[in-house]
């Protein structure tokens, strides 16, 4: 054969070879762009979903209210649900069309969780317009399950107690002491060492703790200094917290002559509760509550170290120590031991006891989602680093499964953290806000950025109060202020984060000094 | 004869080898790089005005030219979801601005671009939290690459778009402060 018929043969051979080649780098490429794309627009509705979340919660003040947090969560769901359908193109599709492809969205709050999933203990009204319960009924519709508190039970003998954790060091405590009916008690608060507090609350690891003069500016100063300064400014007006008699706690303001609060719908009302007028005074008082909470603190610190010592890490039960991955050494250990390597054991402690609880029902709702959609769903395995963000902050996972990706199912979750909430502050997005020089800084930041003469002039807020207040005014329309109308950020610590040292670093250095 | 027939077809594989196969491997790339372009204003776009409350003929008249400066012809289509508080007011919520919870009305590209061409309006169109803006521009033209394609499988059909961004997402201020 001639050289241009082995020339052809080999087109022949190798053109189909190239071909078939470049379709499938072709498909996967287009598998890896549209697993991409899908990832990018979970976590975009998610994103939009906490958003939702945190600017409800910024502008109502019925946030610590039961249902009011289940109106939250399911608002945001639907804000989830409405960014999914605008980022797939196809506004307008409904939630239980686009359902089908989540199996849950599980939001973590500070003392518990909610899971948004299907279920099947759906009530129906049958003939006789009696309200029937099927429990193993076919049917399945969306919604929040019971709120799931981070608990676990300890037993010895006849007595026995339950632990609800929280985010922080904040528990609530069920103890029965014996086994009698009538010995149960309920006492919650914030753990800390007692040996660390004065009994008078003003001193804390060898650090004076001073009253604050906290001020903020409210609906009231921004409309007083829109209406009588032309250049539109406002004052802030002087604040502090109390505790009403529902235990919430509430910002009294002082407008110079008296306390008012602000009622759910903006209006504004003297306090009539006489415990909190007796509480306040009739003149103006710094806040005073970190010293209350010190106080409280040392109280109910001791009350758990009297009654509660006998609790070793191994008398969990409903889990065994070793699924929680506690060591034989740790078990034998007591659980609220003050010292210093106690405390770490027992933070160790809760975060595996809200760790376990979320993974154990994140995966009965999967096995139960398998049971009730024609899409089958995995749960996925998080990894230390995102378990690290969901055990220190509230946030929203959300998990995608199912759609059709030419090679493979898509199979993926997005974890958004929401670190500007009311219910939870991590300590380290409380903001220290410089009042002489107008700057608010990080506290990790205090040591390069501030005078030494630290005290009066800094004043410690949450990162929340430095951001915009929506309102409707009288004309219903809708305006905005920031609470603290001069202050900006400091460049170095909160903007950019560069001149930030470990608060361990910190502490050592700063110990001796006021704050 | 047979030597001829057989240069012929060799020339013809050849030519189709070393230009039509480049040609379309360089026309791909080229439209993966405007594609990327297009994802990017897009993008840069809606997070402009989902992070001020506000589109204004500006910001528009950029993205047009950041999209035309890759060369091909774009439909960009807006919708607004705006926030319809109504619904709440009429009932006893104590909170009726509450995102999620309210029905949404759409606006779209042609009522979005008569208002924000209006110097009455000061050439901007205001949103306030909780509205949801969506964008997407798809190409109109025919790139090299859809011609060839065209020309080789005559499976994509004549007017599918190869190039195209969307990004959406809610409005996090209100425009008007």
């Amino acid at each position: 054969m001639k050289l241009q018929g082995w020339i052809v043969i080999f087109i022949l051979i190798i053109v189909p070879i190239i071909l078939v080649t470049s379709a499938y780098l072709q498909l996967q490429i287009s598998y890896v762009n549209a697993q991409s794309n899908y990832d990018s627009i979970l976590s975009n509705a998610s994103y939009d979903a906490i958003k939702a979340f945190q600017i409800n919660e910024l502008n109502s003040n019925t946030q610590n209210i039961a249902e009011e947090k289940i109106r939250d969560v399911e608002a945001s769901v639907n804000t989830f649900y409405n960014s999914l359908a605008t980022n797939f193109g196809q506004a307008g599709y409904s939630q239980e069309e686009l359902s089908g492809y989540i199996p849950a969205l599980v939001y973590t709050l500070y003392d518990g969780y909610y899971i948004y999933t299907k279920y099947n203990n759906i009530a129906d009204i049958n003939a006789s317009g009696n309200t029937v319960i099927d429990l193993n009924s076919n049917e399945s519709a969306d919604g929040l399950k019971p709120y799931v508190y981070y608990s676990a039970r300890y037993r010895e003998g006849d007595r026995e107690a339950i632990i609800n954790y929280t985010l922080d060091n904040y528990i609530t405590v069920f103890y029965k002491s014996g086994s009698g009916s009538d010995d149960y008690e309920t006492f919650s608060g914030y753990l800390e060492n007692p040996n660390d507090i004065s009994s008078d609350g003003k001193t804390y690891k060898g650090v004076n703790i001073v009253e604050e003069r906290l001020s903020e500016a409210n609906i009231t100063s921004y409309a007083e200094g829109k209406n009588n300064n032309p250049d539109g400014s406002y004052d802030e007006m002087p604040y502090v917290y109390v505790n009403n008699s529902e235990g919430r706690r509430e910002k009294a303001y002082w407008d110079g002559s008296r306390w008012f609060k602000y009622n759910v719908d903006g209006t504004s009302q003297v306090f009539d509760d006489t415990n909190i007028i007796n509480e306040l005074g009739t003149t103006y008082r710094k806040d005073n509550s970190a010293i209350q909470y010190l106080i409280e603190a040392k109280d109910f610190s001791e009350k758990v170290r009297s009654k509660l010592s006998w609790i070793n890490y191994s008398d969990i039960v409903d889990v065994s120590p070793d699924d929680l991955g506690m060591s034989n050494e740790m078990q034998s250990k007591q659980l609220f031991d003050f010292s210093d390597e106690g405390m770490e054991n027992f933070d160790e402690h809760r975060k595996q006891i809200i760790r376990n609880s979320i993974t154990t029902n994140l995966e009965a709702t999967i096995a139960k989602m398998n049971a009730n959609s024609a899409q089958s769903a995995k749960m996925p395995t998080l990894s230390e680093l995102e378990w690290d963000r969901i055990l220190n902050n509230t946030c929203l996972i959300a998990f995608m499964q199912g759609q059709n990706l030419g090679y493979n199912e898509y199979m993926g979750y997005t974890i958004v953290t929401n670190n500007l909430n009311r219910e939870f502050v991590d300590p380290k997005l409380i903001y220290i806000l410089d009042t002489s020089a107008k700057v608010y800084h990080d506290f990790r930041h205090l040591d390069a950025s501030l005078p030494s003469n630290v005290g009066e002039n800094l004043i410690g807020y949450r990162n929340i109060d430095f951001e915009p207040e929506s309102f409707n005014d009288a004309t219903g329309s809708p305006g905005q202020y920031y609470p603290h109308r001069d202050a900006t950020a400091d460049y170095s610590c909160i903007i950019s984060s560069a001149s930030l040292i470990t608060s361990d670093r910190f502490f050592c250095n700063r110990r001796s000094t006021d704050i | 004869m047979g030597d001829t027939v057989i240069t012929i077809i060799v020339i013809v594989l050849g030519a189709i080898l070393i230009f039509v196969f480049p040609l379309m491997s360089v026309a791909d790339r080229s439209d993966d790089v405007s594609q990327l372009a297009v994802q990017n204003a897009v993008s840069t776009f809606v997070d402009e005005v989902r992070s001020t409350g506000r589109i204004t003929l500006e910001s528009y008249d950029r993205l047009v030219a950041e999209l035309n400066a890759t060369g091909n012809v774009y439909d960009v289509e807006i919708v607004v979801q705006i926030l319809d508080e109504n619904p709440g007011k009429k009932t006893a919520q104590t909170t009726y601005e509450k995102i999620g919870e309210n029905v949404y009305y759409a606006e779209y590209t042609t009522q979005v671009l008569g208002e924000i061409q209006d110097p009455d309006n000061d050439y901007t169109k205001y949103l306030k939290e909780g509205d949801i803006v969506s964008v997407t521009a798809k190409n109109t033209n025919t790139t090299i690459s859809q011609l060839l394609r065209n020309f080789f499988y005559t499976v994509t059909g004549n007017d599918a778009a190869t190039i195209g961004g969307s990004q959406g997402g809610i409005v996090t201020v209100n425009g008007r402060n």
